[in-house]
Parts: C-alpha cells; structure tokens; sequence
C-alpha cells in the first residue's frame, strides 16, 4: 500500500481549501483538531416505522386537545382523555393508545407553516424547504445508510411502503431510484395480501417455479453468451426477484400465520394489519417502513370521518406500540407518527364544509416512540386554541436529524449525491435536536 | 322546572339553533337564466332547503310562480325506479311507432323491439290486494313525459339510471328546490340577484340571468357529437340542427363534454359568450377555485375552426368568429381540465349577437353628461350615454339595448373628481401633459411600448396619490406607475397593489384575482415639477387599453363592506354582522357605522370601528315582533376628516372562499334581512356604559361586566365564551347576582397591548346533562349554544378601568 509523504496527508493548497490558513500562513486550528473525527454516534435504534397520517391529521382531535377553546374549535370532540402518565391528556376517541402513552412522547410544536400538500408533504418527509435539488425522504436516507451497502441482508427491500406510493414526490429525490421505496400495493385486511410482483392469487409457487423454468429453458440466447455482463446481471436480478416470490419473502407477507387474536387487536382494518406486517418486517431487520395511511384531509364532516377513523388509528397504533414492546423490539424501533400539517383549529361549519377542518402548518403536532426516545413525554407547547406555537418550535429538520442521531446517522455528516456537491445529511436547526427526549 | 319555564327553555334552544345551525344556502340554479316572456322551471342545489316556499329575486318584471322542496332525482327507490322504467318504454315505443315508417325501418331493419316482455316471477307471499301507484318526484325532468321527443326522453333517462362513478355527492348542494319564474315580457335584461328562503333561513344570493333570446337545456348523450348514439335506439335520426341566435344552458359532470349543433350561413358574424364563472365567482372546494370553460366550434365534418378559453383576463371564454361557409357547425364546451359537478353551470350565448369589446372613457364624473365611445362586434351604434348620477355606486355596469338585444354588460366609474382626456403626444417628458390637481386623466395604452407621461408641479412636503382604475373596469391594461423628478430619478413606482387580510383580498370589484391596477402615495422633497409615467408593465397595448388614472392631493379615503348580505333572525334575536374597511391614503382614524333606512326595531351594536382597525364584528338585533317579509338593511360609514364628514355607502358583501383558501369579498345588490317566526328569548341586554361607551381593560388584568337579566334557574348551567376574538381575550369567571351575572374580561398582556380597541363578541351556552327517560336512560351531558349577546367594545389600557361596565335589560 502507498502511504502519503507527508504525514498528515493534507498539502497546503488542502488546508487552503479548507479555510484553515490565514492570509500570512498561520494555522488558525490546531493540526489535531483536522483530524478530529467526532466519536461515531451510538446506535440506539435499528428501525423506524413511519406512519404517515396522509392528507394531515387533526392535531386538536389526536395528541393536543384543547377543550376549552370553545365548540368553534372542538366541534362534539371536547372531552379527552386522561393517559397512564400524569398530566397528559389525548383526544377522547384515543382511549388505548392513552393506555400506551408512557410508550411515547408527544411533540404539540411542529411547525413550518406550510398549506400545500405536496409542499407541506416534501418539507416533512425530507426536512428540507423546496429549492433547485430534490433532496431524499428520510426513508431514502436511511436506505442509503443502513441498506444493503452497510450490510443489510433481507430478502425485501430495505426502504418498503404499505401499501401504496405517495406519489406528491418523489421519495429517493437525487439519490436515484435505487433508494425509492418498495410498495407492496394490495391489502393486508384481504385474506391473501396480494403484494405487487411477490404474491399474486391464485399463482401457487409450483407453477411460478414452472414459468421459471420454462424460461430458462428457452433462454438460448443467454445461453450462447454466458459471459457477457449485461446477460448475467439480468440473471442476478431476475434471481433476486424470484427469491422474493419464491421464499422467504412470500412467507414473510404472510399474515395468516399469525393469531387471530393478535390480528383483531390491530383491527382487522388496511392500517391496523399494515402495522402488524410492519411488525413482521421490523423483526426481519428491514430499516425504513412507512405506512401510508390515507384519509385525513377531512375537508368536509370532518367528525363524522373521526369518529369512523380515529378508532381504526387507536387500535392499530396502539397495539403496535404493546406488541413491539411486549417482543423487546420497541427500544430498537423508532415509530414516528405523523402528516404534512396539521388541520385548522377552527372548525368550518357553514357551507361546503359542513364541519370541516382545513390545512394548517403553522402548529401542528406528531408522535415518536421507541428507537431510544423516552416515553411519557410532551415536547413543546401550542397556543390556548391550537393556532400557534407557544414554546420550542420543532421543524421537520429537528425531528428527522433526531431520528436519525438514534439510528447512529450523523446529521451534520456528509451526504454522498450523484452531484459531488458539499451537502449534510439533515443539519438541525441551532437547539433543535429533540435531546429532552433522546 | 315548571312547564312554562321548559317551553320557554325549549324556545331559547330552537331559537338558537335557527342561528346558529349551519345555513341554508344554494350552490347552483338551472338554468341560471331565461328570456323574457317566458315561464322558466328552475332548479336551485343547496343545502339547508326543507320547507322552501319563496323566493327573493332583486329587480322587477320576475314573478315567482311557485317553489317546491324536492329530493334528488338520482335517490329513487327500486319501485320508482322500476315505474320509471316501465314509463319511459312505453313511451318510448309510442314514439318509434309515430315515426314515418321509412325511418323506423331504418333504425330497426329487422322490425321493431318486441313489445313482449318476460312476465314478472311472482313473490312467493304477494298480496292479493292492488298495490298502491307507485309516486314519483315531481321534479321537472318528469313533467310532461308524454310531450317529449325520443331524444328529450334519453337525455331523461340518461339523468335518471345513467351511473355517474365519478360525481361525488355533496351535501351543499344536495338538496333541490324547484321554482318557477315568470319572466315578464318587458323585465330588464340583465343580472338579478335570487335568494331562495327556507324553513333554516334565506339563503345567499346566486345570479340568475334575464335575458332576450330563445334559450334550450342540453339533452344528454351529447359528449363524442352533439346528437350521440342513444343506447336504446342506435339509429335514431338526428333531428334539426338549432338555429341562432340562442342561449344554450347545460352542467357539467366529471369527465363531461357538451356539444350542441347549429346551422349557419357563410359570411354571419358569430359571437359565441359563455357565462360560466360569472354565474357562481367562486367555488370553495375546488381548484382552481371555479368552472373553467373552454369552447371549441368544429365544422359538421369534424375540423376545428375556433377555440377560446378565456377572453383577456376573464376567465369566461368569448369567442368571435366569422362563418366562411354555410353549414352545421357543432359547439363544444367542457372544464379545462374535465371537473364536473351540478354546480359547473353554464350559459352561451351564440348568434349574430352584440358584444362590446372596448369602451373609452371609462367613467365619468357625477352629474355629468357623458357619451362613451364603445367598439366591438355586431353593435348596431358607436356611442352609449352613461349615467352618472349622483348616489349610486362608484364602478357601475350598463349596456347597449336595440329594439331586440343587449350587449353585454361593460362596467364604469363615476366619481367626484374632474376628469380630463390624455393628450396623445405625451409619451416624453419634454410632451408631457401638464395637470392641475386633482384631476382623472382617462387615457389609452395605444401600442405595445407606448408610455404616457404627466406633468404636476408640487412644493416640498406635498403628498400625492395615484391610482390606476383599468382592470376593474374591463381594462385589460396591466398597469404600472412611476413618479419621478425631472432628471428622471423614480421617486416612488408601483406595479400591482391590493389589499389582504391574511387570505381575504379586499378588492372593491371581488372578481378580480389579478390586481393588476397599480397604486401609489408620495411626498414631494422639494418644490418642482415631477412626472406620473403610466405604461403596460407587460408591455402590450391597443385601443382597448383604457384607464382612468385618479390624481390628487393625498386624502383620507376608505370603503367599507359588510357581511353576510343575507341575514336570518327570529325576532328580538342578535347576530353578528362582520365589517371590513378598505383603508386608502394612510387612513387610519375612527368609523362610525349607522343605519341608512332603520326599519322600526332593528339596532346596530358596538358601530364603531376603532382607529386602525379593517375587520370588526358588530351585533345587529332585530324587532321583538318578527316582520312577516324581509327587509333591505342600508348602511352608511361615516368619518369625520379635517372637520368635515366623509360618508360612504357601505357595501353589502358575501365572503367567498375560492380553492380551499383565498377570499374574496363579493359585493351584493342588496342586504336582506328575513325574520322568522320563533322568538328570541334570551334575555335582552343593554349596554350602560361609564361616559366613553367602552369597557376598559387593564393589559395584562381583568375587568368586571355586569349583566341585568331577569332570574332564570337555567343561570346556574350557563357558560359564557368569546367568540371570534382575539388571541389572548378571554371571558372568565360568571357569576349569578342578585339582578342578573357578572363575567369577568381578562386580556393577556403579551397578546394584546395598550390602545387595541375591539368588539367582544360573547357566546352564551347551556351545559346540563338532560334527566334520564326510558329513550335515555343515561343521557350523555350536552351543550347547548344560546346565541350571542350584544357587541361589547373594549379596549384595553394602562391603568386599572376606571369604572365598571353594566349590561341592563331594556
């Protein structure tokens, strides 16, 4: 191995670059200090279950109710909850996730101040506001840190989305599309979840073992050229596809194996069984997971949908929460709830809205649980009526660089991109970082 | 509780509820409009409709005939459904047979449809007793079946059993009202105003369109060719195209494309107008936030000769276009981007028909005699008088009517200012034309480039304003405006200007959503000459670039607009009214509010607009006895400026929400005021303030007000709430005394500063856990608002108040 003349393997046109020299020379650091790597961060979670509450939840119906601000503000929902933690209080139609909440913390100050799905839907999911660069989705990221170059192993995806693709962006942003998600299309709730390109019904594995060797069978060109590059990486791939319709993969989205019992306490609902497969998948080691949960941009009868949704949510979390713990997976996975804003405190009752309730991100509210943060906690603080944020403002930036100083991501590391340029994982904001819960 | 006081109990809750339920309201007419002369069957969408039988129309020659609440046609049941099927195939085999038998033999070359039909498996218990009819909606799709041709009965059925997958219901227009208006033979063309009055209350205004020329509905199936392929009769001829000129009306459902055949002759001059978002301006839950129509004509064979999807800026598309061969021609319209909902209604207006596309000047001043020029197509004279009497609002709208037809209607200004016409050789500053102020230069924008350049002369420390009046009067000159001094050095410039309240654009017109008229203040530094350029900050021009450029001394000037423009009260009851004021020139002193024409018994509370203050909410309280029809409330702002009173009519407004977010306040013809026949039996209060008519708060304490009430044993469940205020006021501890409550006011110190003055709008309401029955044995606890008490002004102070505030009976 050739080692560098110079010891410290920086030339001075280096340290230029740097900014370490001044104009006369000196060395304005101390050369130790160039070398000073930061301790590598301790990693207290290996996974994180997103749910992402899609079209934006109602803070003041979930996790920040505020029942003395008024009918204008409740709407019928103006009675919450005691906790098992003193002191906190959730929306009324939460009663077991209020039986969990020494499991996680509540952050009642999220804020960006964004209106716009799409936008509001970019700035949370990648922390970063629009601009020229498409930045990743923290799932992206975390599929580019903890993914198969880091040694992840499984035989699905490392980043999977139950069950269908945002769509408002796109998720692998400049990192390329080998960092998108894996949507599993289908649904969990069916009696065969019927994920896109592994499991199709009525297909059993004898004869996709058959169409495959049928295949290889009549492969005369692959076989005439079995060296060339192009030929055998197809091989590679079409056997990794087959190694997830084939094995262990197919068992793995296989929810019938699990109790009934269990699978009713998720509510036999798309997002309830979405969490028990993200469950499933957690124990597989697979690192990002987000559920897509559709149906918050409640717009119209607003309480009318929460009354239906709200207890769909309550299950479904809920027993998340009692079941990764109960599996001693919950100090190892982060859950991290949430949608794009928030919904505007103020109920619309007149005409078309009927009892509606808009966007709003100026205050907003999410969840974290497990992966090292604490429990039983409540960060920030909103305004007597949800409208505004009252102490510790959190942007998404704070939330996700959070996320991932738990799964041993520095967020103030380089960011390696197609590009080359200068960029930082996700840089919080000056005393963002979530530490009064880390 | 004793059964008087339960009655009277229940009264209050029903009271309330009348208030404060949402309202009725409409989303949509169809057709929104019909000629003179004629007997028109209108459906209004809405919600809130039950009980339905009158309707307020605005102007004369109108009569309503009569208005029925009905259900959706689309919600039937299966027996209806299955009478309804049994009908239209009887009727539609009548009409095949009264066809010539050439035609029938065309369209069934292997004979006509059997008449035969399967009989009906009988149920297993059916009743040897006759089954009642089976009752059908009376809705006006269903009248007169038996007068319809085959292809009126498709588009029926078509309405009836064709399966829309894609149109959502809505419950804000789910509910259907019909009404039938006599249109007199001599009611003025043009936009009325229709408010539909339910069993809740009356409803917002819609615009509904009298017009002079024949008018048709659409007939469905007309998507792929105006006469499509009926399903049940494939081969059925087409019949005559329309003939011009006429108003053809229509809705447009998702995915949907309207399209109407017509015959022309080579060398007519067709104007094709479309009134689509001038019938409903905004639609709340939509983006972009209204009908966008596009129009297309296509010659018989299919080619495309024309297509517009707007005209200028209005989004309303006009096309004209000048018929180079006799034939069929067919006419498309749909959404720019294929929505459709009942609420997508349209009207276009197709013939040899009058427009006018330029008007010069734009206005005039008050009480003058002032002829404008006017340019466009198929308009019979070149001049049209305006009237400019004093009284009436500052932009108005007129047309040009012949012995036949009207244009279409072209708005203008009257003002009080002289106005003087641009010299055309003032596009420098050495040709500048000079102005002595104030004066209104009415002016044209001739050609793309095309500058126009005023001279003032100003002493040190005079203040100016200037203001573009283009856009809001059909100008599509986009403005801009610079001052600057002699050397050419830009003093002050301005490109768009509009007024916001967060999300509320507070433009006088309303329709705008480009505010592209500029203006501008300044103060001169020092004695000279100084020049106002005007020019298309787009850099287009034409004779159609108009404008009137409003110069003159800086001067307090403000307008106001208050909202809802329809009110609904029981009597003796109190609502809230809210009031914005459109601040000019820095503007920025008191506004009193009073009522023009006080119909006996109604009273205007806390009609103060503090010094600063754009939005207030005010308390109107009706008469005890409620008036058996609705009345038109005026209202005047006045404010005292240099000594002297200013006045202003306040304008009636609707708030519109337009793509889930922006607002717009929409002026109104008129407020109406209906009263129902529940009393209000919340105990009344009066406002007995110490001298300066305020209850003073001290940041950051509390003051005490007092309420005189009669004793009511519903005291001890009543909570009282701020409605509406600001952050950081709220109502604290209620107390029951010996003549009536006392509630305590606090004002957060952070949130609310020394000098801010407001109204305080207080919610009364009843939380009590009713007592168990055998329906409820354990009846969850409720509660009930009870309506709002009188507007409260306040202001908040340094020191401590100096007096406590009493509310007494009256």
């Amino acid at each position: 191995m050739k080692q560098s003349k110079r010891t410290t393997g920086l030339t001075r046109r280096d340290l230029i670059k740097c900014g370490l020299l001044t104009a006369g020379g000196i060395s304005i650091v101390e050369p130790h200090q160039l070398f000073a790597k930061p301790a590598p961060l301790k990693v207290k979670a290996k996974s994180v279950i997103q749910i992402w509450m899609w079209g934006g939840p109602s803070h003041l119906d979930t996790f920040d109710p505020k029942p003395d601000a008024g009918n204008d503000y409740t709407g019928p929902l103006n009675k919450p909850i005691k906790t098992n933690v003193d002191g906190i209080r959730i929306g009324q139609l939460l009663p077991k996730l209020a039986k969990q909440a020494d499991k996680y913390s509540i952050i009642r100050s999220m804020t960006h101040g964004i209106n716009g799905h799409e936008t509001a839907s970019y700035r949370v999911q990648t922390g970063h506001e629009p601009g020229r660069l498409v930045y990743p989705s923290a799932g992206a990221i975390v599929s580019r840190f903890k993914g198969y170059e880091h040694g992840y192993k499984g035989v699905v995806p490392p980043y999977i989305v139950l069950t269908r693709p945002q769509g408002r962006f796109s998720e692998a942003g400049f990192l390329g599309p080998k960092y998108k998600p894996f949507s599993t299309g289908g649904d969990p709730k069916q009696s065969t979840f019927v994920v896109e390109g592994i499991i199709a019904k009525g297909i059993s594995d004898k004869r996709q073992k058959s169409r495959r060797d049928l295949l290889r069978t009549l492969d005369s060109l692959g076989k005439a050229m079995p060296e060339n590059e192009q030929f055998t990486q197809f091989d590679k791939a079409q056997d990794a596809a087959y190694k997830m319709m084939l094995g262990e993969a197919r068992n793995l989205f296989d929810l019938s194996t699990e109790k009934d019992e269990l699978r009713d306490r998720y509510g036999r609902t798309t997002f309830g069984q979405s969490c028990l497969m993200a469950r499933r998948l957690v124990e597989h080691g697979v690192p990002y997971i987000t559920i897509n949960y559709r149906g918050w941009d409640t717009h119209k009868q607003h309480f009318q949908l929460m009354d239906r949704q709200l207890p769909q949510m309550d299950a479904g979390f809920a027993t998340l929460l009692e079941d990764l713990s109960a599996r001693g997976l919950l100090d190892s996975t982060i859950i991290w709830w949430g949608g794009e804003f928030g919904r505007g405190p103020k109920v619309q009752w007149g005409s078309p809205w009927n009892g509606g309730r808009s966007h709003y991100g100026k205050c907003f509210s999410s969840v974290l649980a497990g992966g090292g943060f604490k429990g039983g906690q409540v960060v920030g603080a909103s305004s007597d009526k949800g409208t505004d944020v009252d102490e510790r403002p959190v942007y998404p930036e704070d939330l996700i660089a959070s996320m991932y100083t738990q799964l041993g991501i520095d967020p103030n590391g380089p960011l390696p991109n197609p590009r080359g340029m200068d960029l930082k994982v996700m840089p919080p904001k000056e005393g963002g970082l979530l530490k009064e819960i880390m | 509780m004793t059964l008087l006081k339960k009655i009277l109990l229940c009264g209050i809750l029903a009271a309330a509820a009348t208030v404060f339920a949402v309202d009725a309201q409409i989303g949509y007419l169809y057709p929104a409009g019909g000629q003179q002369g004629t007997t028109v069957k209108v459906v209004a969408g809405g919600q809130q409709l039950r009980g339905a039988k009158k309707v307020y129309m605005t102007g004369e020659g109108v009569t309503v005939k009569s208005v029925r609440h009905m259900r959706g046609i689309r919600n039937l049941s299966g027996d209806q459904r299955r009478e309804l099927n049994r009908i239209f195939t009887e009727l539609r085999q009548k009409g095949i047979s009264e066809l010539p038998p050439s035609v029938q033999k065309k369209m069934f070359p292997k004979g006509p449809p059997s008449k035969k039909k399967k009989p009906a498996p009988e149920k297993k218990d059916a009743k040897t007793e006759e089954t009642p009819p089976v009752k059908l909606p009376k809705h006006p799709l269903l009248e007169d079946l038996e007068d319809k041709s085959l292809r009126e009965l498709a588009h029926v059925t078509n309405q009836i059993f064709i399966p829309r997958s894609k149109l959502q219901l809505n419950r804000q227009i789910s509910e259907l009202v019909v009404i039938e208006l006599e249109i007199a033979p001599d009611a003025a063309p043009g936009f009325r105003e229709l408010r539909v009055q339910s069993n809740v209350g009356l409803t917002n205004p819609l615009i509904f369109q009298v017009g002079t020329l024949p008018e048709t509905c659409e007939l469905e199936p007309n998507d792929a060719k105006a006469y499509d392929k009926i399903r049940t009769l494939p081969n059925l001829p087409d019949p005559d195209p329309l003939t011009l000129p006429i108003i053809l009306n229509g809705q447009i459902l998702p995915g949907d494309v309207d399209r109407f055949r017509f015959r022309a002759k080579k060398g007519q001059k067709l104007v094709i107008q479309t009134h689509a978002r001038s019938l409903i301006p905004y639609l709340a839950d939509a983006v972009p936030g209204w009908f966008q129509a596009t129009v297309t004509l296509y010659t018989a064979s299919g080619n495309e000769v024309a297509f517009a999807d707007d005209f200028r800026f209005d989004p309303d598309p006009v096309m004209y276009y000048e018929i180079t061969r006799d034939g069929h021609y067919e006419l498309e319209i749909r959404d720019s981007i294929y929505r459709g909902r009942e609420d997508f209604v349209y009207r276009l207006a197709v013939g040899e028909t009058p427009f006018i596309t330029q008007m010069f000047p734009l206005g005039g001043p008050e009480n003058s005699n002032r002829t404008a020029a006017i340019d466009g197509w198929n308009l019979p004279k070149k001049l049209l008088s305006l009237d400019t009497a004093a009284g009436g609002r500052a932009i108005r709208k007129t047309a040009l009517t012949t012995d036949t037809q009207v244009t279409n209607f072209v708005p203008y200004a009257v003002d009080t200012w002289p106005d003087c016409t641009e010299n055309q050789a003032n596009d420098s500053i050495k040709t500048a034309q000079s102005l002595t102020l104030p004066m209104i230069v009415n002016g044209r924008i001739e050609k793309s480039g095309d500058i126009d350049i005023f001279k003032i002369n100003a002493k040190a420390g005079d203040e100016i304003s200037a203001e573009v009046f283009a856009r809001r009067l059909n100008s599509p000159l986009d403005s801009l405006l610079r001052v600057t001094d002699a050397s050419g050095q830009v003093i002050e410039w301005n490109d768009d200007y509009v007024e916001k309240d967060v999300h509320l654009h507070k433009d006088v017109v309303g329709l705008t959503t480009h505010h592209a008229d500029s203006y501008l203040t300044t103060k001169f530094p020092k004695t000279g000459t100084y020049y106002v350029h005007l020019a298309d900050s787009q850099n287009h021009g034409g004779s159609a670039f108009g404008y009137r450029l409003h110069i003159g001394p800086k001067q307090p000037e403000f307008d106001v607009r208050i909202t809802p423009s329809s009110i609904t009260m029981p009597g003796g009851a109190i609502v809230p009214l809210t009031v914005h004021v459109l601040r000019k020139n820095d503007y920025s002193d008191e506004i009193e509010i009073v009522m023009k024409n006080t119909p006996a018994g109604f009273k205007l509370h806390g009609s103060t607009i503090p010094a600063g203050c754009n939005r207030i909410t005010m308390t109107l309280q009706g008469p005890a006895k409620p008036l058996p029809e609705p009345v038109e409330l005026k209202f005047e702002a006045q404010a005292f400026v240099d000594g002297k009173i200013i006045k202003r009519d306040v304008v009636a407004a609707e708030n519109r929400m337009q793509a889930f977010l922006y607002r717009h306040l929409v002026p109104s013809e008129q407020m109406l005021v209906s009263m129902t026949k529940k009393r209000w039996r919340i105990p009344p209060v009066q406002l007995q303030l110490p001298g300066s008519g305020v209850v003073k708060i001290p940041a950051g304490g509390t003051a005490e007000v007092k309420v005189k009430a009669p004793p009511r044993a519903f005291y001890k469940q009543l909570q009282l709430q701020a409605k509406d205020g600001p952050e950081g006021l709220s109502i604290g501890d209620l107390k029951i005394v010996k003549d009536g409550l006392v509630f305590t006011v606090k004002a957060e110190k952070d949130l609310l500063a020394p000098g801010y003055a407001d109204n305080l709008i207080v919610e009364s309401f009843r939380q009590y856990t009713p007592k168990p029955n055998e329906k409820q044995p354990r009846p969850k606890e409720r509660r009930d608002s009870m309506g709002i008490i009188r507007a409260i002004p306040i202001m908040i102070v340094d020191a401590k108040p100096t007096a406590t505030a009493v509310l007494k009976n009256h």
